[in-house]
């Protein structure tokens, strides 16, 4: 599958088959035929867990948010207008997932512990030059900091986008993408990338 | 510095680098399946805002206590100028309340603000001008919040303090601009 | 640029050239020294002569120098021509009793005060300002200068308000009130009864301690919060934020305010618990430690 640039839409490159068939899906998912959203997820998982998983920074929620997620687009179906992308749509619906069920104490202990589940398999393993330990690093950025961090600089969504899924201004979500590069920076510079 | 510009170059690049689609480690379509199968739950109902007045309590800025101590009776009549609020009005519970004086206050300031800022210099200017769009951004963003969580005091608490905040600020230009205007030593 | 030295109280029209200027009264040993400047700078200085001394240089084209006594209140005040007055700049260094109440306003000229025992009551607009805090009450203000006081550690009022300009203490004691949109508050050092911070966007840093019956009152929008209390605390905890993070080092753990809702809370009493510490924040991390 595709993986997204910075900039560009964040949006997964389906062929104009794809894009007619996830149309036809929608159409027969609001009627509620139930094989036609599987379809819409077998489509659409991979990227809502990733954006779950990054987002939360442990496997365990990042499931239950991607369900909650899928459940939720389910009964808000009828809302769906077509007018942004369906996948925008959905990382919406899972972004809200994420921000209903954050817990802080108890799941800050598991996400420091769970750092090591979330690596992805060396074959999906992206190129990031000298910044391997980036996805290491952004699971440890405070929670508002990454948030932002990973719908911006990772999903590339704009700010205006960004904070309004977070329910937050965008003056914050800037404030909050510069404390995330802040503290990259020193995470990283700790252990030894020279720029 | 240019170290940290490439080293934020490369550091975003890497970021919109990363895998962005990432397979659970389990199929979790079952689970989901069984959810949507079931019939609808009640769910939580969110009580969107009201189109009513803001009220607002006073609270302890001395600069405002004037203000608060002159409402005979605080009403919920709303402001006289509706579009004068850049900002979505919600209700709060009638435990919080904006005098009438306030909103005059308010209203008055904001009409006087552009000729105020009209007499401070360019710089000061668009520096005020930014602050009190952060202001005013902070007030939107908490009424968006109080809007699903009415009751939600803390919410109301900032509301009431970022309205305190932008009134000062208001205030502030006033003052500088008087000083400016009336003084020839200045 | 000439040096004049003046018989009369002010310079009639407007100058040509900059000015040096160096002129004393004789002033009442705890009266009001007032002292506008629009652009350059003002230094003041407290000493044991019961007499005020302005020296400096004073720009071209100011209108006159007024220097002028009338009872107990000395007036300092660079006058230019109206309108014209912003890109005329003058550099004051001005002595005053030391037990004087000093009064200053300006718009872009930056502002030095020391060893003055008064109240002070200081203004700019882009200025920055300096200043002593010495067991009298202090009230600076300004839009986008930044505002740094250096107590000694008695107990005195300060109120400091900027939009943007940021601000900074050490050494104070008593009572303190710290407000900026966007600016940046740091204390340090410092003893307080009662302190109040408030900001929207701006950060705060507090390092300092709360006596035991004190109170500490926070409220930020959007800034970051990093508050630790040296010394004993000895206090009832009401923290609460909406999005924010909470990571105390001390303390129970932060608990969410409901299941369906953004919102976090920590509440708890440390010590006697006599003091109240009340934190509120929109979408500001906190972290909360203590010596």
């Amino acid at each position: 599958m595709a993986t997204t640039a910075t900039g560009s839409d964040p949006v997964v490159a389906v062929t104009e088959q794809g894009l007619a068939d996830e149309i036809g899906w929608v159409e027969r998912a609001r009627q509620a035929d139930t094989s036609a959203f599987e379809s819409l997820y077998r489509l659409h998982v991979d990227k809502v867990y990733g954006l779950c998983l990054r987002m939360t920074g442990n496997v365990s929620e990042a499931e239950d948010c991607t369900q909650e997620a899928f459940i939720q687009a389910w009964t808000k179906l009828s809302k769906f207008r077509g007018d942004s992308a369906f996948s925008t749509w959905l990382h919406r619906i899972a972004v809200n997932s994420v921000l209903g069920r954050m817990r802080k104490s108890r799941r800050e202990q598991d996400r420091i512990q769970a750092v090591t589940d979330i690596s992805p398999a060396p074959e999906t393993m992206v190129d990031t030059g000298n910044f391997e330990d980036l996805q290491n690093a952004v699971d440890e950025l405070p929670q508002g900091a990454r948030h932002v961090f990973v719908l911006h600089a990772v999903y590339g969504y704009s700010h205006d986008e960004t904070s309004d899924m977070l329910g937050i201004a965008a003056g914050t979500s800037k404030a909050q993408l510069h404390r995330a590069k802040r503290l990259l920076a020193q995470q990283l510079k700790k252990s030894g990338y020279e720029s | 510095m240019n170290e940290n510009q490439s080293f934020d170059e490369k550091l975003m690049q890497a970021a919109g680098a990363l895998e962005t689609e990432i397979a659970p480690e389990r199929d979790l379509w079952p689970d989901i399946e069984s959810a949507i199968a079931r019939p609808p739950r009640r769910r939580w109902n969110i009580v969107l805002a009201q189109a009513a007045a803001v009220l607002l309590l006073i609270g302890a800025s001395s600069g405002l206590t004037y203000l608060a101590m002159n409402a005979r009776t605080p009403s919920a009549t709303p402001p006289a100028d509706n579009t004068a609020l850049h900002y979505e009005q919600a209700s709060f519970g009638d435990q919080y309340m904006l005098g009438p004086d306030y909103e005059d206050a308010r209203s008055r300031l904001k009409g006087q603000l552009d000729e105020h800022l009209q007499r401070m210099s360019p710089e000061a200017r668009v520096d005020v001008e930014k602050n009190l769009e952060a202001i005013r951004a902070a007030i939107e963003e908490i009424s968006r919040a109080l809007a699903y969580d009415p009751d939600n005091a803390l919410l109301q608490e900032l509301l009431l303090s970022t309205y305190r905040e932008e009134l000062s600020l208001m205030m502030k230009v006033d003052s500088v601009a008087n000083v400016v205007m009336t003084r020839t030593d200045i | 640029m000439r040096i004049l030295t003046l018989a009369c109280l002010s310079l009639i029209g407007a100058t040509a050239f900059a000015e040096n200027v160096d002129r004393r009264l004789d002033a009442a040993s705890d009266g009001l020294v007032s002292i506008s400047n629009i652009a350059g700078s003002v230094e003041v200085t407290g000493w044991s002569r019961n007499e005020v001394e302005v020296s400096g240089d004073i720009g071209k084209g100011v209108e006159e120098l007024i220097f002028e006594r009338d009872g107990n209140e000395i007036e300092i005040t660079v006058k230019v021509p109206e309108g014209g007055g912003h890109n005329i700049s003058s550099d004051l260094i001005i002595h005053v009793p030391e037990k004087s109440s000093v009064e200053i306003v300006g718009v872009s000229a930056d502002v030095d005060v020391e060893n003055v025992f008064g109240m002070q009551r200081l203004q700019s607009v882009s200025g920055d300002i300096d200043s002593e805090a010495h067991a009298a009450d202090i009230e600076i203000e300004s839009v986008s200068g930044d505002i740094e006081v250096q107590g000694d550690d008695k107990k005195s009022h300060t109120e400091l308000n900027t939009v943007s300009g940021d601000i900074e203490t050490q050494n104070l004691a008593g009572e303190a009130a710290l407000n900026s949109v966007s600016g940046d508050l740091l204390l340090v050092n410092s003893s307080f009864d009662r302190v109040r911070l408030e900001t929207t966007n701006g950060d705060v840093t507090f390092d300092a301690a709360l006596s035991k019956d004190g109170t500490f009152s926070l409220e930020t929008i959007n800034g970051d919060l990093d508050i630790k209390f040296s010394d004993l605390v000895s206090a009832r905890f009401d923290i609460e934020t909406f999005n924010g993070d909470i990571r105390n080092c001390f303390g129970p753990d932060a608990v969410r305010t409901s299941r369906y809702a953004p919102g976090t809370e920590l509440k708890f009493t440390e010590g006697d618990g006599k003091g109240r510490v009340t934190i509120k924040t929109l979408n500001g991390d906190l972290r909360l430690c203590k010596d």
